[in-house]
């Protein structure tokens, strides 16, 4: 691991980007976060309202990584024997026994649609195949295949009827991803994409096999860190457990790591060596907004999660 | 890997001496600034060197303790952040921290004393060193204390022997060894006017005499002098006129003492 294998990947990501643009348009930021979580081998969350490319572009980039997707979709009646699969009964040679049938979350990227309507009970399989990496059937584990990727998205709309992911829970995934609605230039060339008569869906080819993403998340690990940074990360995370004035809650030590994690992947992606505060600046929003929970004074003077991290910068 | 363990140790080298430097110009600034005060209150000036001291020591020991390698960041752009990461990973020896520690030697050709050091701060500082001894050297020359430079900002500078001339001894030894006061002024009214000036202070009784209505002809001048070890010494008008010398060469030395006594 060199640091021509830094720019090599650098380069590598910058075709990653130039593809997923010819599918989705703009939305830049969301596909950086998302690599980012793979890269550092976490998950994330991603909220945003209907239409605006989130399953697209997981899809995309499972494409691109020659990784295997799948899709589960949260509705109220779901049940966690169907995202963890189950045993059926199967004629065999004259005979008939039980065989495991697995799962949509045998997967390298699962995509989890809408993760605030399932039941806490079925959020909960799937949280304990985010940490543990393993599925319980019975009395059988089962591993899952590495890589390993949920990426869960969220309606911030529709809030009644839903199961909000408790706290700790949605402490396990390293970022919340906030897409938005694409500017004036962007939803012109979307409806100039998507309108047309003749519109083909450009044919993507794996750019990335596993074995690279293994190297690149071990890389990743290995890029040096300056005591300084390392300490103003821990500084950030720290002030929102003290800032009371604003925050009921403040976020715990994974924050910290995940925020080092992903400010060594940040300075990966731009092909540095070294990591700086302005890669920390720029991960601690989706690091810590999922994470901090605000008091009445916050709510009462209309801030939200990322005023107040923006406060905490100052 | 030691080479970059060496070049680190040189940065900081480098860098405590700068700071001691720095340390020492405001140390010495600091002295001369006191001992112009003390000398201008009249105290003895080798009390400056406590303050010197303890700034010195102070100041080194702040400025060695802040030393970090950010100094060095700020003037060499190229080394931000990866000089302090190298130096905080200085004993990785994996090939990705291997690469950074080259990446940190290359660039570190280009770090040396003058570049770290603020010049523009250096050289004021220099120039206000010089501009303090100066100061120093001609409040001493010129003996300037406390109780002496009111007086004299109201006499005003005198252009023929500089700024104290009022307030200090106005006898003289002439060339010829007598000791008068003829050969500074050349001026009769002047030689008067100051001899009045003393009588007044020492005799109560003849500060009543309106100096306006000085009748030069009519006064008889009793002068007695009180410059210490001289004793008493008397001088009358009369005598004290008393030139030896042709007109003309009185004219010639009239005429000088005239035209450099106008402002």
């Amino acid at each position: 691991m060199t640091t021509e294998s830094i720019q090599k990947a650098k380069e590598a990501f910058e075709v990653i980007f130039n593809e997923v643009g010819k599918v989705v348009v703009g939305q830049r930021h969301v596909v950086k976060q998302i690599i980012i979580a793979i890269l550092t081998d976490s998950n994330a969350l991603l909220e945003g309202y209907p239409g605006l490319a989130k399953t697209l572009t997981v899809s995309t980039l499972a494409k691109l990584m020659d990784l295997k997707f799948s899709r589960i979709q949260g509705t109220p009646d779901l049940m966690p024997s169907d995202i963890t699969g189950t045993y059926v009964l199967e004629d065999g040679k004259g005979s008939r026994e039980f065989k495991f049938q697995p799962g949509p979350v045998f997967a390298n990227v699962v995509l989890m649609d809408e993760i605030n309507r399932a039941t806490p009970k079925t959020q909960s399989a799937l949280l304990e195949a985010m940490q543990e990496r393993q599925v319980t059937v019975g009395n059988h584990t089962y591993k899952l295949e590495k890589p390993f990727f949920v990426l869960a998205t969220q309606n911030p709309i529709e809030q009644e009827g839903v199961y909000l992911l408790p706290e700790a829970q949605s402490d396990r995934f390293l970022f919340k991803v906030k897409t938005d609605y694409p500017n004036f230039n962007e939803e012109v060339e979307i409806v100039t994409r998507y309108t047309e008569f003749d519109q083909k869906m450009p044919d993507l080819k794996p750019l990335l096999k596993k074995e690279a993403i293994f190297k690149l998340q071990e890389l990743v690990r290995q890029i040096p860190i300056a005591q300084d940074v390392r300490k103003y990360a821990v500084e950030i995370v720290k002030k929102t457990r003290e800032r009371k004035e604003l925050i009921e809650y403040g976020a715990s030590p994974r924050a910290s790591i995940g925020l080092i994690l992903a400010a060594k992947a940040n300075a990966l992606l731009d092909g540095r060596n070294y990591v700086t505060k302005n890669d920390v600046k720029e991960m601690v929003y989706p690091i810590l907004r999922h994470r901090i929970i605000l008091n009445f004074e916050a709510e009462r003077n209309n801030f939200d999660e990322d005023d107040v991290i923006g406060y905490l910068l100052k | 890997m030691d080479i970059i363990k060496h070049a680190l140790r040189q940065v900081k080298q480098i860098l405590f001496f700068v700071s001691f430097f720095n340390s020492f110009i405001n140390s010495l600034l600091i002295l001369l600034l006191f001992t112009l005060l003390f000398f201008f209150f009249k105290l003895p000036w080798i009390y400056a060197l406590v303050p010197f001291l303890a700034f010195l020591t102070l100041n080194t020991y702040r400025g060695m303790k802040n030393v970090g390698y950010y100094d060095v960041e700020k003037k060499v752009p190229d080394l931000e952040w990866r000089l302090r990461t190298s130096a905080d990973n200085v004993d990785r020896d994996d090939e990705l921290a291997v690469d950074l520690h080259h990446d940190v030697l290359e660039r570190l050709q280009q770090v040396s004393a003058a570049k770290i050091m603020n010049k523009k701060q250096a050289v004021s500082k220099i120039t206000a060193l010089f501009g303090l001894c100066f100061l120093v050297v001609f409040f001493s020359l010129n003996s300037i204390h406390f109780d002496n430079v009111l007086p004299a900002l109201q006499d005003g500078i005198s252009p023929v022997t500089g700024f104290f001339a009022k307030a200090a001894n106005l006898t003289e030894v002439s060339f010829f060894g007598e000791e008068t006061t003829e050969d500074l002024y050349g001026e009769e009214e002047q030689i008067k006017y100051g001899g009045k000036e003393e009588l007044i202070e020492l005799n109560q009784m003849l500060g009543l005499v309106d100096v306006k209505n000085y009748n030069r002809e009519k006064e008889g001048k009793t002068f007695k002098g009180t410059t210490a070890g001289e004793g008493n010494r008397e001088a009358l008008g009369s005598e004290t006129s008393k030139e030896k010398i042709n007109d003309e060469d009185k004219q010639i030395v009239s005429n000088y003492f005239r035209s450099i006594n106008e402002p």
